[in-house]
This record gives C-alpha cells, structure tokens and sequence, in this order.
C-alpha cells in the first residue's frame, strides 16, 4: 500500500469523540457566555485539566525563564525553546562531547551494535529543575549501560532518564528497520509531571557500509 | 454564546452539522497542531464558531472551505500564542492504541514541519488540488508544490514506499 492511502487509512481512524460533539452542542446551548460556579466543569477536559495546572506551572516556568533571563547564557539563548537550561551533548568517535546546537550537524562517527565497545551512541541530556526527561526513538532502542558493573539494561525505544544522565541509542538490527536512515529521537522535558517542552534529535545513517551517523537537532 | 441560544429547532440542523464536520475539522487541527490535545480544543472553538455563523452557506463545499479556513486560523492563533508557546504543557493523548502500519505512517507525518504536514493532509485525505490549497492557505500555488514535493521526499526517507501519483 502507498504511503498515502496508509496515511488516509490512519487518518481515518482519527475520530470525534461523542463526548466531544455533545460538549460543543452543550456550550452552543449554554444561555451564558461568563464563567460560573460551572464554568470549569463544561468545557473540555484537556483545557481544564490545562487550567488546572496553569497557575502552578506557569509559577514554577516563570522562575526558571528569569532565572535564565539573569544568566549571560548565550548557548541557552541559542537551543531557545521551552526549557531554556536544556543542553544536549552527543560524543564523537573518540569520545570528545559536542554541545548539540540547532541546525547545526554533530559527528556521531561509526558505530555498530555487533562490533562496538559501548552499547550504543552515547547521549546525555541535562535541563536544570526538570524532574524527568523522556526519551522516545522512531526506531532503534535505547540503553543504560552502569560502567562500575558493566551491567546493560535495554529500555526499548522509551526511556526515561534524569538531568545529566548518559543514556545510549542503539541502532536497529533487525533488517526491515536498517532500511531507515533516518531516526528522529524526541526529548521531552517535564517538570512537575507536567511535559514543558520538546526537542527533537534526527540521526541519519550517512554510509550503509561503514554504519557513519551524524545527528542534528531540528529547530523549532 | 448568547447568539447560539436561541437557535430553538435549530439546533438539530447544528446536531447534524456537527455530526457532519467534527472529524474532518479535528483530523485538520490534527494535522496542524501535530498533537490530539491541541486538535480537540481547536475542534471545540471551531464548532462553536460554525454556531454563531449567520450568514449562511451557499453550498456544502463553501461550508467546507469555511470551517477549514477557520480551523487553520484558530491552529495559527493556538501556536502563536504566548501561552502555548512558552507555557502550555502539551498533553500527551495517545492518537490510537494500535500500532499499525497505517498508524506509524500517520505518526511519521506529524512528526514533519507543520507547513509540511498540512499539504499533506490537504493534498491527499482532503483531495484539494494545489491551486485550492494556494487559496485556503493564502500562499502560491508554486510554494505548495515546493512543500508538496519536499514533504514527500522527507516521508520517502523516513518511511518505505512511494506515492500513487507518482506511479
């Protein structure tokens, strides 16, 4: 099937729900258009659940945002974004970090999962008060890997990591999944259990034979 | 809402309108926001504003045409705002708990550049030719074939296969 008629086909399973078409017809019907005592109740769970949590979150956002603000931090400035504490440092071949920066291409070097010394190629994400960063590849899985025990733990293609953790991609090597160059690993920040910002990190597999990588991170 | 509440019998003709409108506004809002969460509050805004609309239709496809010009601006007022874009925490529902063919396609074009992800979704669920996209989007009909184009090739690399058009 054609990548457009699957497109079509899942798009098609994307549907209204009853919950919402009744909600619309309440609100149409409503003889108020000012919040009262039910205000709150009638409209759209993910807006109230957004309103809920907005006083809180913007609170705890704001403090971060000048905090940043008093902070000559021209690499924070540059990421922009949500999360303005967010670095992400991806490791050459021979092991040297590199500040991801927007747009700008990163040397992730040769690597395969059946002839490497590490689990994978190594990431490590930090962002200040976040309380989880949540990694999720379009393919691939990611690692830990505790270098005291050498223990490896796989985590799939999810995982959820703290700020300043080293977490590890690992490439596919199932065949059907080699056939992609193209990987995107997105970072999701959260604070207070609450997703505050996204990032996404496409990696792409530049030399088939060699297995060469190079990573880049998609600006907004 | 004072405008809607008088509706009386009308409101079965907006019961249908609904009915007839609610998928294609939210898979349109879908394709702009990239997330089900934003989708649905955009559905919500757009319905209550079909409510209040009192000029009339002169066909189904001028209603059509209206409800996706409407939808695009509210998804454009939604990511500019200041709110949603430093502050709203995004809401992670899931699309469909089923991981499918289909499914991983959808998921492949959202995760594409939003200018990207609405040709798409115009060009090939909603059959518009390029010319009409240029109009809905208020862009040349040259710039929609540029991202047409471009959007394909970046879904040829992240996903296998072709499109039927180009057989």
């Amino acid at each position: 099937m054609k990548i457009n008629r699957k497109y079509v086909s899942g798009m098609n399973r994307i549907q209204a729900e009853k919950e919402l078409k009744d909600r619309v017809i309440t609100l149409a019907r409503s003889d108020s258009g000012t919040p009262s005592e039910g205000y709150l109740e009638n409209i759209h769970p993910v807006r109230r659940r957004r309103l809920r949590t907005a006083a809180m979150i913007s609170a705890a956002l704001l403090f971060v945002v000048m905090t940043f603000a008093l902070v000559d931090n021209q690499n924070g400035q540059e990421q922009g974004g949500l999360i303005p504490s967010l670095a992400i440092t991806a490791y050459a071949a021979d092991g040297m970090p590199i500040e991801v920066k927007p747009n700008v291409d990163f040397p992730l070097g040769q690597y395969s999962p059946t002839m490497s010394s590490v689990p994978g190629l190594p990431l490590t994400i930090t962002a200040e008060d976040a309380d989880q960063i949540e990694l999720t590849a379009s393919g691939g899985k990611f690692v830990l890997w505790n270098t005291t025990d050498y223990k490896v733990r796989e985590q799939g293609r999810t995982v959820s990591v703290s700020s300043g953790d080293k977490v590890y991609w690992s490439p596919p090597l199932s065949r059907h999944e080699k056939q992609h160059v193209l990987y995107t690993i997105n970072v999701d920040v959260y604070l207070n259990k609450e997703k505050v910002g996204t990032r996404i990190i496409e990696i792409t597999k530049k030399d088939d034979n060699k297995l060469m990588y190079t990573g880049r991170l998609a600006a907004d | 809402m004072d405008e809607c509440r008088d509706f009386g019998n009308a409101a079965d003709l907006f019961r249908e309108q609904v009915d007839r409108h609610a998928d294609m506004v939210l898979r349109l809002a879908l394709s702009h926001t990239g997330n089900l969460a934003d989708a649905q509050d955009v559905c919500q805004e757009v319905l209550i504003k079909l409510c209040r609309y009192r000029q009339g239709f002169s066909s189904m496809e001028h209603e059509k045409a209206w409800l996706i010009r409407v939808t695009i601006n509210q998804c454009q007022d939604l990511s500019r705002s200041v709110w949603s874009r430093w502050f709203a925490p995004v809401e992670n529902v899931p699309l469909i708990d089923q991981d499918t063919e289909e499914m991983d396609v959808l998921s492949h074009v959202l995760m594409l550049p939003r200018k990207y992800r609405l040709v798409i979704h115009l060009y090939y669920y909603e059959g518009y030719k390029t010319s009409e996209i240029a109009d809905l989007l208020d862009l040349n009909e040259a710039t929609v074939r540029t991202q047409l184009k471009r959007a394909k090739g970046k879904l040829r690399i992240m996903i296998q296969g072709g499109f039927e058009d180009e057989d």
